[in-house]
């Protein structure tokens, strides 16, 4: 019984809770207080700052000092079939060279085509085609930017006649490829599963944990004929069971609220990262406390 | 799909985005999602989204132009605006640079005089806010200036100067006022503004005409003999008060001899 109790202690000291939120301006007042809170990471919408030296960039800095930072970015435009826009990538490198982020990550879709910018995550059909061009492209983005990525899953609200792989193959062919990682958006697997009607639960389980660098979680709006990832309201239950069932195999991955509409103040956002946190505290040390008690 | 393929079904999308293009290729090939009833519902669904965000876009630049216009007229105008604007930037803040020589354009804004100064106002004040604020000058380098009139002053891209023959910043400042009163402001006094940084926080100081001539001549290069010559010696005392300006807000980053 002793040696068990040892094992189980052992096994949960390599475990590591580690929660984020995005960073938004609406909280730089209360943040620039330096309030005590379960945060231990924020993470940053690159546009935001990569080109701004004001009050954004400032802040930025500050809560660099005392927290890691992820930037996450919208318009690397990873489909395009134009290549990237090199301007963009010089000017994130360059905030990344200031930053020092622990992990750099953009979306698995494309944003506009030569010079039109739609300024949306868009989908595409997921064939051979869209293979190469996607990982021709993170191949790129990874040798200037001279670190690995991170590609996110987004919502979508059409799939194609013409796609070869189901979404979740698709990424996991992008890793292989490309040894890209994941950022595993939940919500978005959620909402695309209802919209698409598809099994979530299969998704996650086709995800290997191992190239999975960091969750996110949000709230989507019922806009009647299909769910829309708004980021405007708290995490719905569904959404909190597949991530219980992620979490469970994969303890350490850095998971972060999203919320971008409609943005409550921060305590109410903090509060959604307490309910993950408990997700987390109840897969992972109720469970271990409860059967060392036995 | 080849490559071909893939742009082309991009081209087709962003078509349907911008001119409502309706390619039977593109609609063949769409499964829409949930009880969408056929593709284009949900093509309309990223249609939308793209007028929403410009819409939002040009609303956060241009939040003194929105309260002068009201809701409707400023909703309107972005539409218009973004149906012959298309965004080619890949920082949402910077679409709606052309906004106030559009609105220049437009014969129905002459019910609001000081619409295009205002959006004038509303981009610079955008720029200067994503503007690194620079060092000041110390008081002792800013002393040489007694001895050495052939010095120019450096005054950054993080000092603006504004000018309108309106009361642009006093309707400016009124743009989350709701009250009766902000209806009623008296927009017909000319106004020379000199906006700057300070703590990483923006202000806007009232210039006299005069005050606004020096340093407007002081930032384009010119030295402080040239521009003590170009005044006379009837304006010294607005030179005077000019330098107090200069000494109080730090908008002088440094010395130049051009000699």
């Amino acid at each position: 019984m002793e040696s068990l109790k040892k094992d189980k202690v052992s096994k949960l000291s390599h475990k590591k809770c580690n929660p984020g939120v995005g960073l938004r301006s609406t909280h730089f007042p209360y943040l620039e207080r330096s309030p005590d809170t379960c945060i231990k990471w924020f993470e940053a919408v690159s546009e935001n700052y990569m080109d701004s030296f004001g009050r954004p960039r400032l802040i930025l800095n500050k809560i660099r000092e005392r927290y890691p930072i992820a930037l996450h970015g919208v318009s690397m435009n990873l489909l395009s079939t134009h290549g990237l826009n090199e301007l963009y990538l010089q000017n994130l490198k360059s905030l990344i060279d200031d930053i020092e982020p622990f992990i750099v990550s953009d979306h698995l879709c494309w944003t506009g085509t030569k010079p039109s910018n739609i300024h949306d995550l868009l989908p595409f059909p997921y064939t051979e085609e869209s293979l190469k061009i996607v990982c021709q492209n993170i191949d790129h983005a990874q040798n200037i930017l001279g670190r690995s990525l991170a590609i996110e899953n987004v919502s979508t609200y059409m799939t194609f006649k013409q796609s070869e792989f189901t979404e979740w193959d698709f990424l996991v062919e992008v890793s292989k490829r490309t040894d890209v990682k994941l950022l595993l958006d939940i919500n978005n697997i959620y909402v695309s599963s209802a919209n698409h009607g598809f099994d979530p639960i299969k998704y996650i389980n086709a995800i290997p944990t191992e190239i999975v660098c960091q969750v996110h979680l949000a709230g989507y709006t019922d806009m009647g004929d299909f769910l829309f990832d708004t980021h405007s309201k708290p995490v719905y239950p569904k959404v909190w069971e597949l991530f219980r069932l992620f979490i469970e195999k994969a303890p350490n991955v850095p998971f972060m609220m999203e919320w971008d509409e409609d943005i409550p103040e921060f305590k109410v956002v903090e509060n959604e990262v307490l309910k993950a946190i408990d997700i987390w505290r109840e897969v992972h040390i109720q469970g271990d406390t409860k059967y060392v008690q036995k | 799909m080849s490559k071909n393929k893939l742009q082309s079904f991009q081209n087709q999308f962003v078509e349907f985005i911008n001119q409502g293009t309706k390619f039977d290729d593109l609609s063949h090939s769409i499964i829409p999602a949930g009880k969408l009833s056929n593709p284009f519902e949900a093509l309309e669904v990223h249609k939308k989204g793209y007028f929403a965000r410009l819409t939002e876009a040009l609303g956060e630049t241009y939040e003194g132009t929105w309260f002068a216009m009201g809701d409707d007229m400023f909703f309107n105008i972005c539409e218009e605006f973004i149906n012959e604007n298309k965004s080619n930037k890949y920082n949402l803040s910077d679409y709606g640079k052309n906004f106030p020589q559009f609105l220049e354009q437009r014969r129905d804004m002459i019910a609001i005089p000081f619409i295009q100064d205002m959006a004038k106002f509303d981009w610079m004040f955008k720029e200067l806010f994503h503007t690194k604020q620079h060092a000041p000058a110390s008081i002792d380098e800013l002393q040489r200036i007694e001895t050495e009139p052939n010095l120019s002053l450096e005054i950054e891209d993080s000092v603006r100067l504004f000018s309108s023959r309106f009361s642009i910043y006093k309707i400016w400042n009124h743009r989350n006022d709701t009250s009766e009163e902000s209806l009623n402001i008296n927009y017909e006094s000319p106004e020379n503004l000199l906006l700057y940084k300070k703590n990483n926080e923006i202000f806007v100081k009232e210039l006299s005409e005069i005050q606004y001539d020096i340093i407007y001549s002081l930032k384009s290069g010119h030295s402080i003999s040239v521009v003590l010559e170009k005044m006379g010696v009837y304006k010294q005392d607005e030179l005077v008060s000019v330098f107090q300006i200069i000494g109080a807000t730090g908008i002088v980053s440094g010395l130049r001899s051009d000699i």
